[in-house]
């Protein structure tokens, strides 16, 4: 079973694309993009799965775990551009906010750098129509033998891990995941689904980082110090995911502590976001669902939707913007705006690419070449906050005791750091953990369980009386293995033979055994009887009419070999079933004659 | 090199050769990469090195570093070989021993950083970058790195070993490049010809033979190992040999592993059925096929009996794809291709002695029914084969193979199989009766056989039966149907529907079953069904709009009033759909001389404008808001009947609301729609001048141009056009700023307008004034809001005339993010890298 991180994934962030191979298939995990580059390298290089550019003929399917942009932004161009028309598969919530960020994403990407060979928004539609949304817990037969199953990874509304499914072997892919609740979703979950692999994110593997509850208390206390010294604070966001996240716990805090200062969010699509989280409140974790019903935490109260012209409104606001690198368009145009203040604040709750202002300003450049040659000095106070969710090396200890998989496949972290949580996964669970680069195969070798299904009837024959079955104590059962339509079966000999409409062929075993003795054939034939009938007490014996004893179903014969008429030789004839018998009687029958003879 | 860069150049270099502090992310080593090669190509390496010492005594650092992270080990390996590309370039590093020590160093390959693939990627990069030049050629061979660079070639990253696989390719391919007495081939080029130019010649040309002989040994030991991975790298080897390298080196390495690769065919794991079939067609495509045809021709032939039916596809479409095919294996090709689909029509047909789609057939008819009576390899065989029907007919309708095949067979295969599909077909044997029960709901087949449909309709002067238009409704009908594959029916419908060029007969097929069927389809509880539903009607409404019986038949059929329900759409694709589709529906009826729809107010543009300005103003999502836009400007570009005077109401609405979307397309739509109103209104207003008038035709003129101005200032334009100039988004400020230069154009170029004479400190006004504009309302500049209220279109012209908007245009010309992309950008990055303490973790975007 081999496993290709085939050009992302490995060790950095961006462009999730994991190929699986398992049982004959072709599985192609997440289709992200770089946001760091900007030419073809920002995209997934697909030759090196095939050359021939018929990604349709050699993919089985593509799986989408979640709607960030490094899991998904190169979907369009595989599937519009490359040309890839298979199956591609994702949650609802995912299928429903993915095409939102790509669009997002596509226009901020012609809008600045002019780009024209780039996906358009009928190629996003044309590929969000080819996915087949999945429900969570859902066995999905993507064809005869290949089938997939969504889990709950909790980090952004839709995330799913997925269980690929091939006959007896079976892989986990986690996407990015977090193992403990936050403020609006859940903790993953999975089985017991004891896949041969796992594929697990190990992004904040070894990073010790402060719990997020601190995060979000730090932030708020920051935000509300800038507001009520009268500053401004621009939040630049991308359009959905992390800034619903947000705007909950701004949302709350200015309602606990009664604040007036305004909210606003500027990407025109509060409304679809809301709309969103609340299609997929059963998304959401239990505190959200169940107070759903008095209070939607997604109808904010505080929360307004944003005009330009409020950019120069004296005191204070809150504002979030898009995009979230501050790059281009409105959260650009704000920023130059309210830089020059002190009193205000950045604050920047997301990763920024190089090039970008959001990535100058975090490094510490405080005077920024802009156009023109214009300088903009930077004195309002910037600040980073991630806010993401994934596991910690604990979350990933924990995913592991859950799904109990025979092998781990450790993506996206650095290799060194890596190493320590490689080490520790094979010492407390004793599995092989891999931590592949970007373009590196792993193979794992399988010894694959064959379901057999067994008759009832067989069952209660060979089971033992009043014991129940044990997983842990395997036992053997005797029985005759159908292989029929794509099933193994294994049921008592009569029943197949009775099924398969064939006659039963009665296989004798034949041997001879030479004896020193002087009597007639037929004297040593009563003696063998006498001797049997005294040791063997519990056995049927009996003369037949042709001069034959027979011992249960064995059959013994007595001639006169030509060449020495005081030498006899036993004929022995028998069944396979009285194998056990047979031995006894001829030891019987060996050791009677020696003793006579001594 | 800008002299800031210059400047900057030293304290980056110090930056990176310090283990101590943090490294850039890769992004921006790459990206310092991509100047540097830029920079090599602009001026000589040797001064670049001379001027910049910084450089060379980075690369001398780092690899002295006991524990150097390899990604600046890799960074460094691409430097020094970016920097080794030009003659003098190599020659000063060699000079300074820095190659010998970067590349030749055996130890570095021993330590622990080379088990990093990054490192080893880089390495290969490195040489791949160097071997520009015969003397990286030289110091190949010199320092045998050949035996360092073919265990790479099986690199377990796929990153390695295909760099390796280039990097060799180079070596075999460079000194021919560099015009080294390179052997010549004759006409016929034999290999004895060959072998006695190998033998001839110069020193360069054995050290060459002999890596062309080392790289085939190499390839031949792999090919032997029986390790699948090492074979398919050597396969990829030699695919990307018939691409690149010279016939002669190609036959050298051909004849070294062509009966390997014989072997091969006959005993290949499944997972190298496609690097073969790809070298075998590489192979194909070079000269030694002509050389050594007939070998070649057998070794295709034979790999096609030899792979299973499913996996032959590629192949036998590749085969057909060659030039100078041979025409026997053309026609085994085809038949690989059809067989299956042959094999169906047999098993359904109700007349044995009907003709089928081949005259011989490759397989036997065994085999393809064993393949075809188990679901699975059915279901690949079938796919399989419907997936290059559309290559196929390219082929088939030329002269040698018309004969032999009737595209007309093929589209009764696939009908079939499209029944089959649905359980619409009647098989007559026991063969027919399993591949249908395998078929019954396979999305795949359908998705493929639709698709196959689609291209044979395309097919020009194909004779389509009724029994097409049966299934397309079938399948539209059908509850359980896909949506994708509805979308891919009703892309084939399209294709259908513009195969008659007289549509008498389709007439009533649209009344009574194409148009019931959307409408129902329009409702379907999937949104794709109810987006691609809309886009057919838009692209049927497009092409037979000139039909006088096509307006009367939508109108009749109930369509536009679900149509309407459908701008209320929960989903914006659909909503945005709807727009479109409403839209032209309606131009088509109102553009009519008898209008139809004169008793339905709701379906006149009039009707329906204030419906798209409500979208316009309140849809939550862009794509409405775009298409309602859109729909504005076709009206008003197709010339529409409508007086344009009718629309001016709403129009300075729908500019208003248009400007101030926080979308910036929409934003650029309405400039677009303003531009255009402005073409439609100088074509009705500037009247023709006419030599014999009392009044001269340049007081006219400039009386219509008053008028326009005025109209422009009524509708708010002039508001947009120069609110649009300082958008924060490109595009619009470039929109606008294109609007306002054919304005200028306009009106004083050819207007002979009074303010054409700007004054000197004309710039400067129009912008004051501009700028007082803006602060009438209590805002600076840029947010979004003017006054014009108080100024006369004297004034307006005024600015128009005083604006400066070449310049405007070349600064918007740049792409906004130049200055951040810039070198100097990135160097400051990089600095600024190392200069902060606080530690950004990685995150998701």
């Amino acid at each position: 079973m081999p496993f290709s991180s085939s050009t992302g994934a490995g060790q950095d962030v961006g462009r999730s694309c994991i190929l699986v191979s398992i049982g004959g298939k072709n599985v192609m995990l997440d289709c992200g993009m770089h946001m760091g580059f900007n030419d073809d390298r920002r995209f997934p290089d697909f030759s090196y799965i095939t050359q021939n550019g018929r990604l349709t003929e050699f993919l089985d399917c593509v799986i989408v775990s979640h709607f960030h942009l490094d899991h998904c932004g190169a979907l369009p161009y595989m599937s519009e551009m490359v040309g890839y028309d298979g199956p591609i598969y994702m949650t609802h919530p995912t299928k429903a906010i993915c095409p939102i960020l790509l669009e997002d994403f596509r226009k901020i990407t012609v809008d600045k750098k002019g780009e024209t060979n780039f996906f358009t928004s009928q190629m996003i539609k044309d590929c969000m129509k080819k996915v087949t949304a999945v429900n969570l817990h859902q066995t999905v037969q993507v064809d005869d033998e290949l089938e997939i199953k969504a889990y709950y990874a909790g980090h952004v509304l839709g995330a799913a891990m997925f269980q690929i499914k091939v006959g007896a072997e079976s892989v986990v892919y986690t996407g990015d995941y977090n193992m403990t609740p936050d403020r609006h979703l859940g903790a993953a979950w999975i089985d017991k689904c004891r896949p041969d692999i796992v594929i697990s994110e190990s992004t904040y593997a070894t990073t010790i980082r402060d719990s997020k509850r601190c995060r979000e208390r730090d932030f708020l206390k920051k935000v509300h110090e800038t507001v009520e010294r009268g500053g401004k604070v621009l939040i630049p966001v991308f359009a959905l995911g992390r800034a619903q996240e947000l705007c909950i716990l701004l949302e709350t805090f200015w309602e606990r502590m009664n604040l007036k200062a305004p909210i606003y969010f500027s990407t025109g699509l509060t409304e679809k976001a809301n709309h969103y989280y609340k299609l997929f409140i059963t998304w959401t974790n239990q505190k959200i669902r169940k107070t759903f019903v008095q209070r939607n935490m997604f109808e904010f109260k505080h929360i307004k939707p944003f005009d330009r012209s409020y950019t120069d409104n004296p005191g204070p606001m809150v504002v979030f913007a898009t995009p979230g690198m501050l790059h281009a368009g409105q959260s650009l145009q704000i920023f130059k705006k309210w830089a020059g203040n002190d009193k205000n604040m950045v604050i920047l709750p997301g990763y920024c690419v190089q090039g970008t202002v959001g990535y100058k300003i975090l490094n510490g450049q405080r005077k920024l070449e802009m156009e023109g040659r214009n300088t903009l000095e930077v004195k309002m106070q910037v600040e980073y906050m991630s806010f993401s969710a994934h596991a910690d090396a604990k979350g990933i200890m924990q995913l592991i005791r859950m799904a109990e998989p025979r092998n781990v496949l450790l993506v996206h972290g650095e290799a060194k750091k890596m190493e320590f949580l490689k080490q520790k996964i094979e010492q407390e669970f004793s599995v092989n953990c891999y931590m592949p680069a970007n373009g590196e195969t792993t193979t794992i070798t399988t010894n694959p369980n064959i379901p057999v299904d067994i008759s009832l009837s067989l069952l209660k024959r060979e089971s033992v009386p009043g014991a129940l079955p044990d997983p842990k104590k395997p036992r053997i059962m005797h029985g005759t293995l159908i292989m029929k339509d794509n099933s193994l079966r294994l049921v008592s000999s009569e029943q197949a033979l009775k099924e398969l409409g064939l006659v039963e062929h009665h296989l004798r075993f034949t041997c001879r055994v030479h004896i020193q003795d002087p009597h007639s054939e037929q004297d040593t034939l009563n003696k063998i009887y006498s001797h049997l009938k005294t040791v063997l007490k519990d056995s049927s014996i009996q003369h037949l009419p042709d001069g034959t004893l027979m011992v249960e179903s064995i059959l013994i014969k007595v001639s006169t070999a030509s060449e020495d008429p005081s030498t006899k030789i036993l004929l022995v004839s028998w069944t396979y079933q009285v194998q056990d018998l047979r031995r006894i009687l001829l030891k019987c029958i060996i050791q009677s004659h020696l003793a006579e003879i001594s | 090199m800008e002299t800031e860069c210059i400047m900057l150049l030293p304290s980056v270099c110090a930056v990176l050769a310090n283990p101590e502090l943090p490294i850039p992310d890769d992004t921006c080593l790459e990206k310092l990469l991509d100047w540097f090669k830029v920079m090599t190509c602009k001026a000589p390496v040797e001064s670049l090195m001379q001027q910049n010492t910084c450089l060379t005594e980075l690369i001398a650092t780092v690899i002295k570093q006991k524990d150097p992270e390899p990604c600046m080990l890799s960074f460094i390996f691409r430097l020094t070989g970016l920097l080794a590309a030009s003659v003098d370039g190599f020659s000063f590093l060699e000079h300074l021993r820095l190659l010998g020590e970067v590349f030749g160093n055996r130890e570095l390959m021993q330590k622990r950083t080379w088990e990093d693939a990054t490192v080893r990627c880089g390495w290969i990069h490195g040489l791949l970058n160097a071997v520009q030049n015969l003397k990286a050629f030289q110091f190949i061979l010199k320092n045998e790195l050949i035996e360092v660079i073919l265990p790479l070639q099986q690199d377990c990253s796929l990153f390695v070993s295909s760099a390796a696989s280039q990097l060799l390719i180079q070596l075999l391919t460079l000194p021919a490049q560099q015009s080294m007495n390179a052997p010549v081939l004759r006409g016929d080029g034999h290999s004895s010809d060959m072998k006695d130019l190998l033998q001839s010649t110069s020193n360069e040309n054995h050290e060459w033979t002999d890596v062309v002989k080392h790289i085939g040994m190499h390839v031949e030991e792999t090919l032997l190992s029986g390790e699948p991975f090492h074979i398919e790298q050597s396969l990829k080897l030699m695919t990307l040999a018939c691409k690149r390298c010279e016939p002669w080196i190609l036959q050298i390495l051909w004849e070294k592993v062509v009966g390997h690769i014989e072997s091969l065919l006959e005993t290949h794991p499944t997972t190298l059925t496609q690097p073969l079939v790809e070298l075998l067609l590489s192979v194909s495509r070079t000269p030694i096929y002509q050389e050594a045809d007939s070998t070649i021709s057998t070794l295709l032939m034979h790999f096609l009996q030899t792979i299973s039916p499913a996996q032959a596809g590629s192949l036998a479409s590749g085969i057909l794809n060659l030039k100078n095919c041979p025409q026997s294996l053309g026609m085994s090709a085809i038949s690989v291709i059809l067989h299956p689909l042959e094999f169906i029509l047999y098993s359904a047909s109700q007349q044995p002695q009907d003709p089928g789609l081949l005259e011989t057939r490759f397989y036997e008819d065994m085999t393809i029914e064993e393949q075809l009576c188990r679901k699975t390899s059915c279901i690949a065989l079938l796919g399989n084969s419907l997936s290059h029907i559309h290559e196929l007919l390219e082929i088939i309708t030329q002269p040698y193979y018309a004969t032999h095949f009737r595209p007309e067979a093929i589209l009764s295969s696939v009908l079939l199989v499209l029944q089959m599909c649905i359980g619409a077909a009647i098989p007559t044997t026991p063969a027919g009766s399993q591949i249908c029960r395998h078929l019954i709901g396979s999305v795949k087949v359908q998705k493929f056989a639709v698709d196959a449909l689609g291209s044979i309709l395309h097919l020009k002067g194909i004779v389509v039966s009724d029994s097409v238009h049966h299934l397309l409704l079938e399948y539209l009908r059908n509850p359980d149907t896909d949506s994708l594959v509805l979308k891919k029916v009703m892309q084939a419908t399209l294709k259908y529907v513009l195969c008659f060029s007289d549509l008498t007969a389709m007439w009533p097929i649209f009344d009574k079953d194409l148009f019931p069927v959307l409408k129902k389809r329009l409702c379907d509880i999937r949104w794709e069904v109810r987006d691609s539903t809309l886009e057919l009607l838009t692209h049927l409404t497009l092409h037979l709009q000139d039909n006088e019986e096509f307006p009367p038949l939508l109108l009749n059929s109930g369509i536009l009033q679900i149509a309407m329900s459908l701008l209320k759409d929960h989903e914006g694709y659909v909503r945005a759909s709807t727009v479109s589709f409403l839209g032209q529906a309606i131009y088509i009826m109102n553009n009519k001389d008898d209008k139809l729809n004169s008793n339905t107010i709701q379906f006149t543009q009039e009707g329906i404008v204030s419906q798209l300005v409500d979208i316009l103003s309140q849809d939550s999502e862009s794509f409405p808001r775009r298409a309602a836009l859109r729909v504005f400007t076709g009206w008003l570009q197709q010339c529409s009947r409508l007086p344009i005077e009718n629309f001016e109401e709403s129009l300075s609405v729908v500019f208003k609301v248009g400007c101030s979307d926080f979308d910036w397309e929409v934003r650029v739509h309405s400039l677009e729609l303003a531009e255009v109103w402005i073409d439609q209104t100088l074509a009705n207003t500037l009247v023709p001048s006419c030599p014999y008038a009392v009044t001269p035709s340049t007081d006219l003129k400039r009386k219509s141009l008053s008028e326009l101005m005025l109209k422009l200032k009524t509708l708010q334009i002039f508001d947009i056009l120069f609110v649009g100039l300082h958008d924060c988004d490109r595009p619009v400020a470039q929109k606008a700023c294109a609007v306002l230069m054919s304005l200028q154009k306009i009106i004083f170029e050819k207007g002979d307008f009074p303010t054409n004479e700007v004054s000197t400190n004309g710039h400067e006004k129009a912008g004051s004034i501009l700028k007082d504009c803006f602060l009438t309302q209590n805002s600076a500049a840029q947010t979004g809001l003017i006054n014009l209220t108080g100024k006369t279109v004297d004034n307006i012209a005024e600015i128009l005339a005083a604006l400066d908007l070449k310049t405007i245009q070349n600064n918007l010309g740049h792409s906004s993010d130049y200055i951040q992309n810039s070198p100097r950008s990135l160097l400051q990055d990089i600095l600024a890298v190392a200069e902060t303490t606080v530690d950004n973790v990685i995150d998701c975007y």
